[in-house]
């Protein structure tokens, strides 16, 4: 069971924020929003609230920005969208992940046919 | 009624996740607890909750206040003070709250382990540079020459004469009080044997009879 969750969370680090990233990537959302998404992936099913220490830090490496903004209801939300870096990051990201998912999948065999 | 109840849950779960976060910089901290709490706030509205096990299950999704709080830790780049959120123990206030797990866990041994560098750090660091040094270079100095240098060398010996010559004075003691017994005994047993002669001496004055013979 430990090893089956820390193969999840080792496989989450280092891809989650590229997901983030793409989140954003043709419009800004809100934190709930975006947190909310992830809970509907299962694959990535983390808890909720470690999101928000990613959106901290993708933020302050300047990928991110954030602004706020009034909601129709509620309270005010914050607004995050992407940078010009954290464009460039994320399509360097794609064309990384692209080779690395085909290596991964001849060396393990889940190329498929 | 509810509410109060939901409002108390929300409030002790944004404290104690405060408590775990005291090792993060402060903006950080307050970034992320503003964060969640808007985001408790936002489900609350968004999705019309109302009873508490609702609310509940907001925070559930949020994760422990471990969790949340182990990823903050990982995002800022910065190690969680202690593994596994079992303590409260956050990195910056170390001198103190270390002290504490200390003396509280003493089971995770292992975990107490870690923060014990942190210390020496602490006075270099802290309010304490010239009292750390100065604490800490002392006894390597002076504790190796006290126990391995000198008085080792010195004390040892001035013992071992001191109690060889203790041993000799005693013993010189012992031969004198044994020959001056051998004197006395010696001494006696000549005057005694004077004395077995005495009385021959004495009877030697028979001796004048024979003059008296002699006469």
């Amino acid at each position: 069971m430990t090893d089956v969750a820390q193969l999840s969370t080792s496989l989450r680090r280092g891809t989650l924020e590229f997901c983030v990233l793409a989140m954003v990537e043709h419009e800004d959302r809100y934190g709930t929003e975006i947190v909310r998404r992830f809970g509907e992936e299962r694959n990535l099913a983390a808890s909720e609230g470690t999101i928000y220490p990613l959106l901290s830090r993708l933020r302050r490496v300047g990928w991110l920005d954030s602004k706020w903004a009034e909601s129709p209801a509620g309270p005010p939300r914050r607004y995050y969208g992407l940078t010009d870096s954290g464009r460039s990051a994320l399509e360097h990201f794609r064309t990384e992940w692209v080779s690395f998912r085909q290596t991964v999948d001849r060396l393990v065999g889940t190329g498929g046919a | 009624m509810s509410s109060d109840k939901t409002d108390d849950a929300v409030a002790e779960y944004l404290y104690e996740l405060q408590l775990r976060l005291s090792g993060l910089p402060v903006l950080q901290r307050r970034e992320l607890l503003a964060d969640l709490e808007a985001h408790i706030t936002n489900e609350h509205a968004e999705r019309g909750v109302v009873s508490e096990s609702e609310v509940l299950e907001i925070l559930e999704r949020l994760g422990s206040p471990e969790v949340v709080a182990a990823a903050a830790y990982e995002e800022a780049g910065m190690l969680q003070p202690l593994p596994g959120g079992r303590s409260l123990v956050s990195r910056r206030p170390v001198p103190a709250r270390p002290a504490f797990a200390f003396a509280g866990d003493s089971p995770p041994a292992p975990y107490s382990l870690p923060p014990v560098p942190p210390p020496p750090d602490a006075p270099t660091s802290g309010p304490f540079p010239p009292a750390g040094p100065s604490f800490a270079a002392p006894p390597p100095f002076t504790g190796p020459p006290y126990f391995g240098g000198s008085p080792l060398r010195e004390p040892k010996p001035a013992p071992a004469t001191k109690v060889g010559a203790r041993i000799a004075i005693a013993v010189a003691l012992v031969a004198a009080v044994v020959i001056l017994f051998g004197c006395l005994a010696g001494a006696f047993l000549a005057t005694s044997s004077r004395v077995q002669e005495a009385p021959a001496v004495d009877s030697v004055p028979m001796a004048p009879a024979a003059p008296e013979i002699e006469r």
